[in-house]
């Protein structure tokens, strides 16, 4: 139980709570690095490693694998919380601080804070700062009713006292119980290799993994990375089985590695198509994927939602890579914006989905002209469902629903990559970059190196400025062409004007095109190969002349 | 089982390096959150002495996978060793091992590694035979 007294509560510095969880973030975030250091520096700890073949090199690389999976997800279980807990302590005692900092300055120097736990009370002082003094006793009315009022007074800021403390208390007694409640029915750890029955024991943990990442990832409690973590500790032999019995589990779920999504999703397209051959949406994009060796790794029919009395239509969302964003070194993640959902061949007097899927060939292009040596890939994604209209466009709640997925996708994708220090960049065009914009203020970080935001009607209300984004200042680019109708209009209404170089002063040229030709024109697509292979620093800069 | 015994004993000193790492750091990350709350005294707050319970089951956590990151290290250095043993073509990188001769993951015992690389043995502290296993105990 809490002693947490009033005299403690007013005296404490609550900053040291932030440093103290400020400090274990940093820890957390390098124990993560387990996974790079392990798993992809250690070449025969690799899957196809041919320096350890055979069957007992395989099961000592699932072990690992096991191991270090379990260790992620133990992070995100057991060690993460605690940064989360006592970020809520410091705010929540810091807030009730305040309270009784108020309280006090109501109190005055008329009344004095006196009492033990749970008994505290305000008495009526006898001699204050400013000598005031109040002796009693006497049969003044004047001074009687003085007395009276200051009684009163007392009364109703003892129970104000009272009510502050025993919230403070609670809390800490919340918060207590919520750190001890972490290691509850902890799960177990892998078997060692060289214990009793290891065998056995093997077969009776992957049993168990199994179930655990069945009960987390359909419930959507697990985060990417503790995904990243639950499937890594999965046998070889498991991973199989739920790509051919839960395909619609793994297709769209970020810590999920690439192909496996693309495998699962690649079966559910094929079902998909062979069932609804009217769906052109559909048909269109499995052929695309096939005839191009494109990757799937999202998929989501055309459908029509029905809440109550109200239906709202949702188009077909994908996902589609240029390549395995798990094996590249650059990757950049397309986001287009109004209306790049609605058809898969044209849609709104402008192009439809399959030439988004284009322009990410032309992102990868470009960027292997830059760095060709390389792995470059590009994800288009359409992971969101995008306003339908120009008049949609100006809400931006689909934005802020579209920014927390892309979060989601951009953090699997760091978990899954291979490479040990991939660069990812998240390019949004349009209202595509307001998504943008809203990824970077989902939670306190960002797991992409940088943004660019391109012919941009601005990049949601949670951020003013480049410096406000979560990837640092420097690293947000904008573009914008002098012939794209956003930047001539006066009603950009999403948040900050990114053409003001005092907000937004990393802006790039962009072209001379309209609003749908940083894709295609030459210069735009130089600029943003630069910006993908991390050599933005070179990338020609805007000029108004 | 085939196997390059230079390539799989750096794997293993690799592993035994970042095994130790992970122990390492969370004790430092531990300590380093009990440092920033020195000025919250003894009993004046109940989460205080919570976080120390939650930091060092997580501690202990670690400490488990620290012990099987480093029995993989040591199994991989056992076959390392079993290989050059049955290397009969130094010219060769690959020493292939038949199934009587590798010792199989199923059959492994922390002895083999022993006997096999020649390290020398722990003294053991705790029970004869016990393994710890991060928090449990198993008699071997």
């Amino acid at each position: 139980m809490s002693e947490l007294t009033w005299q403690i509560l007013r005296a404490t510095d609550f900053t040291v709570v932030e440093n103290a969880a400020a400090s274990w973030a940093t820890y957390i975030q390098t124990a993560l690095e387990i996974e790079d250091d392990v798993l992809k520096d250690i070449d025969v700890l690799r899957d196809g490693s041919t320096d350890f073949e055979g069957t007992s090199a395989d099961a000592l690389r699932a072990n690992v694998q096991g191991t270090v999976g379990d260790y992620i997800e133990g992070l995100g279980l057991y060690a993460d919380p605690i940064t989360r807990i006592l970020r809520a302590v410091q705010e929540d005692l810091t807030v009730k601080k305040q309270d009784l900092a108020d309280l006090f300055a109501e109190a005055g120097v008329e009344l004095v804070a006196a009492g033990g736990i749970g008994e505290e009370r305000f008495d009526i002082a006898t001699q204050g700062p400013n000598d005031y003094h109040y002796t009693g006793g006497s049969n003044n009315a004047e001074q009687q009713n003085e007395r009276f009022r200051l009684i009163e007074r007392a009364e109703i800021l003892t129970d104000e006292f009272l009510a502050i403390m025993a919230d403070a208390r609670d809390i800490d007694d919340t918060y207590a119980a919520a750190l001890r409640a972490l290691n509850d029915d902890a799960e177990p750890l892998p078997p060692r290799i060289g214990e009793p029955d290891y065998a056995t024991r093997t077969a009776e943990y992957y049993a168990e993994q199994y179930q655990e990442f069945l009960d987390r990832v359909e419930s959507g409690e697990a985060s990417p990375t503790e995904t990243y973590g639950l499937w890594s500790s999965l046998s070889p032999e498991d991973q199989a089985q739920l790509l051919t019995d839960r395909p619609e589990l793994l297709g769209n779920t970020d810590g999920i590695p690439s192909q496996v999504r693309h495998d699962a999703n690649i079966a559910m397209l094929t079902d998909y198509v062979a069932t609804h051959p009217h769906d052109d949406d559909a048909s269109g994009l499995l052929q695309k994927v096939n005839d191009e060796n494109l990757m799937l790794l999202g998929f989501t029919p055309e459908s029509m939602e029905v809440d109550g009395r109200d239906a709202t239509h949702h188009d077909m969302q994908c996902i589609v890579a240029t390549g395995d964003p798990d094996a590249a070194d650059n990757i950049a993640i397309y986001i287009p914006g109004v209306g790049s959902d609605e058809d898969w061949t044209e849609a709104m007097a402008k192009a439809g989905t399959e030439t988004y899927v284009d322009y990410a060939q032309n992102l990868t292009d470009a960027a292997e002209s830059q760095d060709p040596a390389a792995n470059n890939v590009t994800v288009m994604w359409l992971g969101y469902d995008a306003p339908g209209s120009f008049a949609e466009g100006y809400s931006q709640e689909y934005a802020e629903e579209g920014g927390e997925r892309l979060d989601q996708f951009t953090t699997g994708i760091s978990a899954t990559n291979q490479a040990s220090d991939a660069n990812i960049t998240q390019i949004g065009h349009s209202y595509g970059s307001t998504v943008t914009g809203y990824a970077d203020q989902t939670g306190d970080t960002s797991d992409a190196d940088q943004v660019v935001l391109i012919g941009s009607p601005g990049p949601g209300n949670e951020v003013d400025s480049a410096a406000d984004f979560n990837v640092g200042g420097e690293d947000v680019y904008v573009s914008m062409s002098d012939n794209d109708p956003i930047n001539a209009a006066d009603d950009v209404v999403l948040g900050a004007d990114t053409t003001d170089s005092e907000l937004f002063p990393q802006r790039v040229d962009g072209g001379d095109g309209n609003h749908m030709q940083y894709f295609t024109d030459s210069d735009s697509l130089d600029n943003l190969g630069l910006i993908i292979t991390d050599q933005g620093e070179q990338a020609t800069r805007y000029d108004p002349s | 089982m085939a196997i390059d015994p230079d390539a799989v004993d750096q794997a293993s000193q690799d592993l035994l390096g970042i095994a130790e790492h992970v122990s390492a750091a969370s004790a430092a990350a531990s300590e380093d959150v009990v440092n920033a709350l020195t000025s919250l005294g003894v009993g004046m707050f109940a989460f205080k002495d919570a976080l120390g319970e939650a930091t060092a089951f997580w501690s202990k956590r670690a400490g488990g996978s620290r012990e099987r990151l480093e029995d993989a290290a040591e199994y991989l250095a056992t076959n390392a060793a079993v290989a050059r043993q049955h290397d009969n073509d130094t010219a060769a990188d690959m020493v292939e091992l038949e199934a009587d001769t590798y010792i199989s993951i199923d059959q492994y015992r922390q002895d083999d590694y022993y006997e096999q690389t020649g390290a020398a043995r722990p003294e053991r502290t705790g029970e004869d035979g016990a393994m710890s296993t991060g928090g449990e105990s198993v008699a071997v």
